[in-house]
C-alpha cells in the first residue's frame, strides 16, 4: 500500500472513531474500516472484557481462541468456511489494555500495512481514551459539586485530547497533501511541544552518512534552552535519545550534574537549564531512525500517561512521514533519472503507451530522440563529474524548449527524448530545431567552455499505432540525422530503414575490406604553380567494393568515422602511403623530394597514441618527417581546442607539418591561423571555381594568398580544373596546386608511371640543360 | 426450463402475457414442473400490476415461499423481455431455502442488513451455503447493509445478488414477499445445499490513466479526486465530448461508458456508476458512499469488453462448481450494461451467458445495483455482471 494512501486511510479512519457516539460503535466502525481497508476477512478487537468480531457467524465467534491468538501473538488462525488465515495482532495503547487483529485468506499483511495497522490501533486507543475521559466526566458531573475541581481537570483533559485528535489530523493532511517534509516534521515538533506544554521539542535522526550521530532536524520552543543544542551529536552524548533508541520505547530523563555526564560538560542534550526530558523513538520502515523529544526546565515535571501516549502518537507521524517520503523518493527514482530529474525510460514509455492506446484521441503524437554529439570526448578528457554536470545543463535545455505538458526524459548515456501530444511533423520538426539551437551553445564547464550538438531523430505516431514501433522509427530517424554531421534533425519516413539497411550492410562489407585489406589509397599529384614540378601527393582512401564497384570517399569516410573505423582505416593508409612514397623514391632516380599528404580525422586526433602511430609509420618506412603532411579540417579544430593544440604542437616535434584543409569554409578560420601550429594553408576547392566568373571568388582567393604569405605560410590551391584557374592563382602567387588539370588521383601503379615520366622529362630536360650550357 | 440431479432441480419459467394475474400463474406453471419446491423468486416487470402478479404466482405456488422484486428487464433462458414474468423454482431433497424480508431499509441499512442474514441461520447444517440479497435499488445505505448482513454471516456464506429496479422512471422499486408487494425493502433468500455454488463477477471495464485518490467526498458526492475538482479531473482525463461539461443528459450518456473503478488490496475491482454531475460543484454523484483516500480509476470500455465480461462471468461461476454440472444459473446484470449494448447486444451478451454452459436453466433480471461478495469483506457493486451458478 502506497504511504500516501496509508495516509489519506488513516485520517479517514480517524474521522470514523473519533465521530462515533459511544465505545462499542466506535470498535465495531474501526473494525470493519480496517477489514475493508485491508480486503480482510477476519478482524477482532479486544478491549478489556469486550471482544467485538466480524467474519465469524456472529453465535461462533471462538473467544478465547481469539484471546490466546492475541496474547501468543498467532501469524495464522482459522476462519470457518475459508480455512487457515494470515493473521495480525497489534497492541492497543494507554488506558485502553487489548488487541486489534485482521486476518485474511488471500495474503499476509506487507510492512506499509502493518504500519498502517499500528497506526489505526493508536488512533482507536486515543478515540476510546477520550470516550472514557467523556463518560467519567458525565459521571462526575451527576456526583456532587465538590468535585467541580476534578470535573474541570476532566473538561481540560478532553480538550487536550480534541486538540491532539485536530493536531494530529491537521498533520496527516499535510502528509497526504506531500507538504515539504521539513514543514511536516517542524509541525509535528511544534504540536509536540504545545499538547505536552513544555519548553522545548526536538527531532533528532541518526546520520545516514555516520551513523554513530544524531542530526536536530526540527525543533521547536524557548529559543534560549534550545541555543545550546548541538545540530550534530555523538549517539554516546545524546543521553536521551539513546535511551528511546535502544530501548524502543518511550524513555523519561533527568539532568544529571554535570560531573556525572557520559561526555563531560556539554556532552548532553538536557543542557542550557534543561531538566527533564521524555523520548520517543521514531522509525522509517518499522527501523529505529532517531528520537523525538520534548523537554522541560522545570525540575518538578512529571511525564504522566496521558503524556506519554501524546509523544508516542506524534512519534507515529513522525515516522508516517518518514516513510512516506522515503516511499514518494523510491517512486521518484524508479520513474526519474537520478542526474537530470527528467523521466526515466520506462515512465517514457508508460507515458507514450498512454497517449498511442487513447481511444479518444485521432491527433498525431510527436517523438523525438536527441543524441548528443562529442559527449565522449568531454567525458573522457574532461572526467565523469564534468560529463554529469553537462548532462544536467542539456537536460534542462531541452525542457526550457519543449511546452509545459510535454515529457522530456534521459535514456541513458547521452541519450534523451522528448515526447509531444498533439504534434505534428512540421511542429515536431520546428520544436527540434529550439533543441538544438538551445543545445548548441556554448556551455562553461570547470572554467572550460565547452561545444557539444545534437541530432534529433523525429518519428509521428497516431493512437493505435504501436510502442515499439514509434520508438524504432526515432531511432532509425536519428540515425539518420547523425549522418548528416552535427545539429541535423530529420523525420522518420519508411524508406528510411531501407537506407539504414543499406548502410548496416555497407558497415559490414566496410569491416570486411579492411581485415582482408581490400581498400587501397590513390595519390593526387600536388603540383607547384611557379614552375609547374611535382612537389608531392596527397594520399586519399579508395575502396573497391565487390558488386558496387569504386566507392567514393563521401560515402564510407562518413560512416567509417560514425562507427570509429576511421581509426583503423586512418592507420593504415598514413603507413601505406609513407611506406609508397618512400619506396618511390628509393626506386625511380632523378625524383626530387616528395612529399606526401596524409588527411586526419577528428577521432585519430582525439587519440594520443597517434603520436605513436605517426612516429612508427615515419620510422619505418624510412620517409623523412618532414616530407609528412597531415592535413585537418578547420571544423576538427572547434572540437577541443586546448587539447587539439597540444597534440598539434607534439606533432610537428617530430618534425612533420601541418596543412590546414578546405581552408575558408569554417567561421573561425583567423583565428585558427593564429592560434594552431600551421604551416600549409589549402584553399577550398569553392573558392577555386568561382575564379572566372566570380570577382568576390577571385578577391578571396588573392586575399587568402596574401595573408599565408603574411604569416609565412605555404599556400595550395584545391580543384583546379583549367587553365584560367591556373593562371589567376599563378597572378595571385599562389604556390602549389593540385585538381584534375593537372591529374586525377592515380591508383599506385599508375601513379608510379606518373613518377618514371616525369623523372624522365626530368633527366631529358636535365640533360637539354647541361648540353646548352 | 429445467434441469435436475435427482435431488435438487433449477427451474426458471416466462411469461409475457399482457393480464398480471394470467402472466403470473403461467410463468409460475413453468417453473413449477418437478415435486418439492423450494421457493419461487419472481422477477417482474413494474409495468405489470404487481399485486394481480403475485396472487397469480401464489396460486400456484400454493404455500410455497414466495419472494421476488421489480426489474429494468428480465432474463429467462437466454431471453431478454421488458414487461414479462420470470419465476424462478428450486426444489429438491438435496437443498433447502429460506427467505426473510427487512423493510425500512432505508434509514437503517445495518440493521435490516443482520435481519436478512438471520435466513442462513436455519441453514447451518447444510456443507454449502449461499445468500441471495435483493434490496430496493433506489433505497441508500446498500455497503452498510452488506455491512451488517456481513457481521452475522461471517466469512463462510458469500452474498450474491441485484437491486431491485423499476422501467428506468427512476421512482420506485418493488419488493415481494409472500404475497405483499413492498418497497424500502429488502429480500434475503437463504439456500443450503449439498453441492457447490459457483459465482462469477466481471464487468469488462478498462483502467484509463493512473490510479487516483479521493481527496474529498460529501455524501454520495466526490467533489475532489488528487486535490483536484473531481468531475473536471474526470471530463479532462477521459477527453468527454464538449456536450458532456454542461448538459447533464449528454454526461449522463458518456458517464454510463465511463464508470469509475476501485481496486481492492486482494486485486478484486468494484465499480461505481456516476449518476450525475453537480455541475456546481464540479462533483461526480455516485449511488453510493466512498472512502476518503480510496483508490479509484477512470475507465472505459466496449461493447466488445463488456460482452467478453458476460462470458467469462457465466465461465468463472460454472468453474466454480468444480466437476459438478450446473442445474441453473441466475443472473444480476446492470441495467447500464443493457443501455451501452443495445437490443442487438443484449443478444449477444445471453449468448455469451449461456455458451458456458448450453441448455442450463437461466433466470435473472436488469438491477439497480449488483451484490457479490466472496473474498474479503466487500461485495457491492455497479455496472458489473453477477452470475451464480448452482449445481
Amino acid at each position: 500500500m502506497h504511504g500516501s494512501q496509508a495516509i489519506k486511510h488513516l485520517a479517514e479512519f480517524l474521522a470514523v472513531t473519533s465521530g462515533s457516539p459511544d465505545e462499542a460503535t466506535a470498535i465495531r466502525a474501526a473494525i470493519e474500516f480496517a477489514a475493508e481497508i485491508l480486503d480482510a476477512e477476519m478482524g477482532t478487537v479486544i478491549c478489556e472484557e469486550t471482544v467485538v468480531s466480524l467474519g465469524y457467524p456472529h453465535d461462533q465467534v471462538p473467544v478465547e481462541a481469539l484471546r490466546t491468538a492475541a496474547r501468543d501473538r498467532w501469524t495464522t488462525i482459522p476462519v470457518p468456511g475459508i480455512g487457515e488465515c494470515h493473521l495480525i495482532v497489534l497492541p492497543l495503547h494507554g488506558r485502553i489494555s487489548g488487541s486489534m487483529m485482521l486476518a485474511r485468506s488471500w495474503a499476509g499483511f506487507s510492512s506499509d500495512e502493518a504500519n498502517l495497522i499500528r497506526a489505526m490501533a493508536r488512533v482507536l486507543s486515543l478515540a476510546l481514551d477520550i470516550m472514557r475521559t467523556v463518560e467519567a466526566e458525565r459521571t462526575l458531573r451527576e456526583r456532587s459539586e465538590h468535585q467541580a475541581t476534578e470535573n474541570s481537570r476532566l473538561i481540560r483533559s478532553l480538550k487536550e485530547r480534541q486538540r491532539l485528535v485536530d493536531a494530529l489530523s491537521t498533520i496527516e493532511r499535510a502528509i497526504s497533501r506531500r507538504a515539504p517534509l521539513q514543514q511536516i516534521l517542524d509541525a509535528i515538533t511544534s504540536g509536540a511541544r504545545q499538547l505536552l506544554d513544555d519548553d522545548v521539542a526536538m527531532l533528532r535522526l541518526i546520520d545516514s552518512d555516520s551513523p554513530g550521530h544524531l542530526l536536530l532536524v526540527s525543533s521547536d520552543g524557548d529559543p534560549e534552552l534550545l541555543g545550546e543544542q548541538l545540530w550534530r551529536l555523538p549517539m554516546a552524548e545524546a543521553d536521551v535519545s539513546r535511551l528511546a533508541i535502544e530501548c524502543g520505547t518511550i524513555a523519561v530523563a533527568t539532568a544529571a550534574t554535570p560531573e556525572r555526564r557520559v561526555g563531560g560538560p556539554g556532552g548532553s542534550e538536557l543542557v542550557g537549564g534543561l531538566r527533564r526530558a521524555i523520548s520517543a523513538p521514531v522509525r522509517e520502515d518499522s527501523v529505529i531512525v532517531g528520537s523525538l523529544i520534548v523537554a522541560s526546565a522545570d525540575r518538578s515535571r512529571e511525564y504522566q500517561e496521558s503524556d506519554r501516549q501524546t509523544l508516542s502518537a506524534f512519534a507515529e507521524h513522525v515516522s508516517l512521514a518518514l516513510t512516506d517520503a522515503k516511499t514518494v523518493q523510491a517512486m521518484h527514482e524508479a520513474f526519474h533519472d537520478r542526474l537530470t530529474g527528467l523521466a526515466s525510460r520506462a515512465l517514457f514509455t508508460n507515458r507514450l503507451e498512454d497517449l498511442l492506446s487513447s481511444s479518444r484521441s485521432t491527433s498525431p503524437i510527436g517523438l523525438l530522440f536527441v543524441d548528443l554529439n562529442r559527449f565522449k570526448v568531454v567525458n573522457d578528457t574532461l572526467g565523469h563529474a564534468a560529463g554529469d554536470q553537462l548532462l544536467v545543463e542539456v537536460g534542462e535545455r531541452i525542457v526550457g524548449a519543449l511546452r509545459s505538458g510535454d515529457t522530456a526524459a534521459r535514456f541513458g548515456g547521452d541519450e534523451f527524448a522528448a515526447l509531444l501530444a498533439h504534434m505534428d511533423a512540421e511542429g515536431a520538426a520546428s520544436v527540434a530545431d529550439r533543441l538544438i539551437e538551445a543545445i548548441r551553445k556554448p556551455y562553461t564547464i570547470n572554467g572550460k567552455q565547452i561545444f557539444v550538438n545534437a541530432s534529433v531523430g523525429i518519428a509521428i505516431g497516431y493512437p493505435g499505432q504501436s510502442t515499439d514501433e514509434l520508438l524504432r522509427n526515432a531511432d532509425v530517424a536519428m540515425y539518420h540525422a547523425k549522418r548528416y554531421g552535427d545539429g541535423h534533425r530529420e523525420v522518420f519516413h519508411p524508406e528510411m530503414h531501407e537506407e539504414l539497411l543499406e548502410r548496416m550492410q555497407m558497415e559490414a562489407d566496410l569491416r570486411q575490406a579492411i581485415d582482408q585489406q581490400d581498400l587501397m589509397v590513390h595519390y593526387q599529384p600536388i603540383v607547384s604553380l611557379t614552375t609547374g614540378g611535382l612537389k608531392g601527393f596527397e594520399a586519399l582512401a579508395r575502396w573497391l567494393r565487390p558488386g558496387h564497384g569504386m566507392v567514393p570517399p563521401s560515402d564510407f569516410i562518413p560512416l567509417s568515422e560514425e562507427t570509429g573505423l576511421i581509426l583503423p582505416i586512418g592507420r593504415w593508409i598514413l603507413n601505406e602511403a609513407c611506406h609508397q612514397v618512400s619506396n618511390w623514391q628509393k626506386d625511380i632516380p632523378g625524383l626530387p623530394a616528395l612529399t606526401i599528404s596524409v588527411n586526419l580525422s577528428a577521432r585519430q586526433l582525439q587519440r594520443p597514441d597517434l603520436i605513436e602511430e605517426v612516429r612508427i609509420a615515419l620510422a619505418s618506412s624510412g620517409l623523412p618527417a618532414d616530407r609528412l603532411v597531415l592535413e585537418i579540417t578547420e571544423s576538427l579544430l572547434h572540437q577541443d581546442v586546448d587539447e587539439a593544440i597540444s597534440r598539434l604542437h607534439e606533432l610537428k616535434a617530430l618534425g612533420v607539418r601541418i596543412a590546414i584543409d578546405d581552408f575558408g569554409t569554417g567561421y573561425s578560420s583567423l583565428s585558427c591561423l593564429h592560434r594552431f601550429p600551421v604551416d600549409i594553408m589549402k584553399i577550398d576547392k569553392s573558392f577555386i571555381h568561382g575564379l572566372v566568373n566570380d570577382p568576390k571568388a577571385l578577391t578571396f582567393a588573392r586575399t587568402i594568398v596574401r595573408l599565408g604569405a603574411m604569416l609565412n605560410l605555404t599556400t595550395i590551391a584545391e580543384g583546379i580544373e583549367d587553365g584560367v584557374q591556373l593562371d589567376r592563382l599563378r597572378e595571385a602567387r599562389c604556390d602549389f596546386g593540385q585538381g584534375y588539370y593537372f591529374a586525377r588521383p592515380l591508383a599506385a601503379d599508375q601513379a608510379r608511371t606518373y613518377l618514371l615520366d616525369i623523372a624522365h622529362q626530368l633527366s631529358v630536360a636535365a640533360g637539354v640543360s647541361a648540353a646548352t650550357t | 426450463m429445467i434441469r435436475t440431479t435427482g435431488s435438487r432441480w433449477f427451474s426458471a419459467g416466462a411469461s409475457v402475457h399482457r393480464d398480471s394475474l394470467h402472466a403470473g400463474v403461467e410463468a409460475t406453471e413453468q417453473a413449477f414442473s418437478a415435486p418439492d419446491p423450494k421457493i419461487a423468486i419472481v422477477f417482474c416487470s413494474d409495468r405489470h400490476d404487481t399485486a394481480a402478479v403475485l396472487a397469480g404466482v401464489n396460486r400456484v405456488a400454493s404455500g410455497i415461499p414466495v419472494v421476488g422484486v421489480t426489474t429494468a428487464g428480465e432474463i429467462a433462458n437466454g431471453t431478454v423481455t421488458d414487461g414479462s414474468v420470470v419465476v424462478t423454482a428450486i426444489g429438491g431433497s438435496g437443498l433447502d431455502v429460506v427467505a426473510r424480508l427487512a423493510t425500512d431499509i432505508r434509514g437503517r441499512p445495518r440493521e435490516a442488513g443482520i435481519e436478512l442474514a438471520s435466513c442462513v441461520d436455519p441453514l447451518a447444517a447444510w456443507e454449502h451455503r449461499v445468500m441471495v440479497v435483493l434490496p430496493d435499488g433506489l433505497a441508500t445505505g446498500h455497503r452498510d447493509l452488506l455491512r451488517g448482513a456481513y457481521s452475522r454471516l461471517g466469512a463462510a456464506v458469500p452474498m450474491v445478488g441485484g437491486c431491485a429496479a423499476d422501467s428506468l422512471r427512476l421512482w420506485r422499486t418493488q419488493q415481494f414477499y409472500g404475497g405483499e408487494v413492498f418497497t424500502d425493502a429488502a429480500v434475503g433468500i437463504g439456500i443450503g445445499s449439498s453441492a457447490p455454488f459457483g459465482i462469477g463477477v466481471c464487468h469488462g471495464w478498462h483502467q484509463v490513466g493512473e490510479f487516483l485518490t479521493i481527496t474529498k467526498m460529501v455524501g454520495y458526492a466526490v467533489t475532489s479526486i488528487n486535490d483536484e475538482p473531481a468531475l473536471d479531473l474526470y471530463l479532462r482525463s477521459l477527453d468527454a465530448p464538449k456536450g458532456a461539461y454542461e448538459d447533464q443528459e449528454a454526461f449522463l450518456n458518456f458517464a454510463i461508458r465511463h464508470p469509475l473503478g476501485l481496486s481492492h488490496s486482494s486485486g478484486g475491482q468494484e465499480m461505481r456508476f456516476i449518476a450525475r454531475a453537480d455541475f456546481d460543484e464540479r462533483a461526480l454523484v455516485l449511488v453510493a458512499d466512498l472512502q476518503y483516500g480510496t483508490q479509484v480509476w477512470f475507465s472505459s470500455g466496449s461493447r466488445e469488453t463488456i460482452l467478453d465480461a458476460a462470458g467469462d462471468a457465466s465461465r468463472l461461476a460454472v468453474e466454480g462448481l468444480g466437476d459438478r454440472e450446473p442445474i441453473g444459473l441466475m443472473a444480476f446484470d446492470c441495467v447500464s450494461r443493457k443501455h451501452v449494448l443495445g437490443p442487438e447486444g443484449v443478444e449477444q451478451e445471453m449468448l455469451r451467458i449461456t455458451d458456458a454452459t448450453p441448455g442450463t436453466p437461466i433466470s435473472g433480471f436488469y438491477t439497480f445495483g449488483e451484490i457479490a461478495r466472496t473474498k474479503g469483506v466487500n461485495g457491492y457493486h455497479n455496472q458489473t455482471l453477477v452470475v451464480l451458478a448452482m449445481s
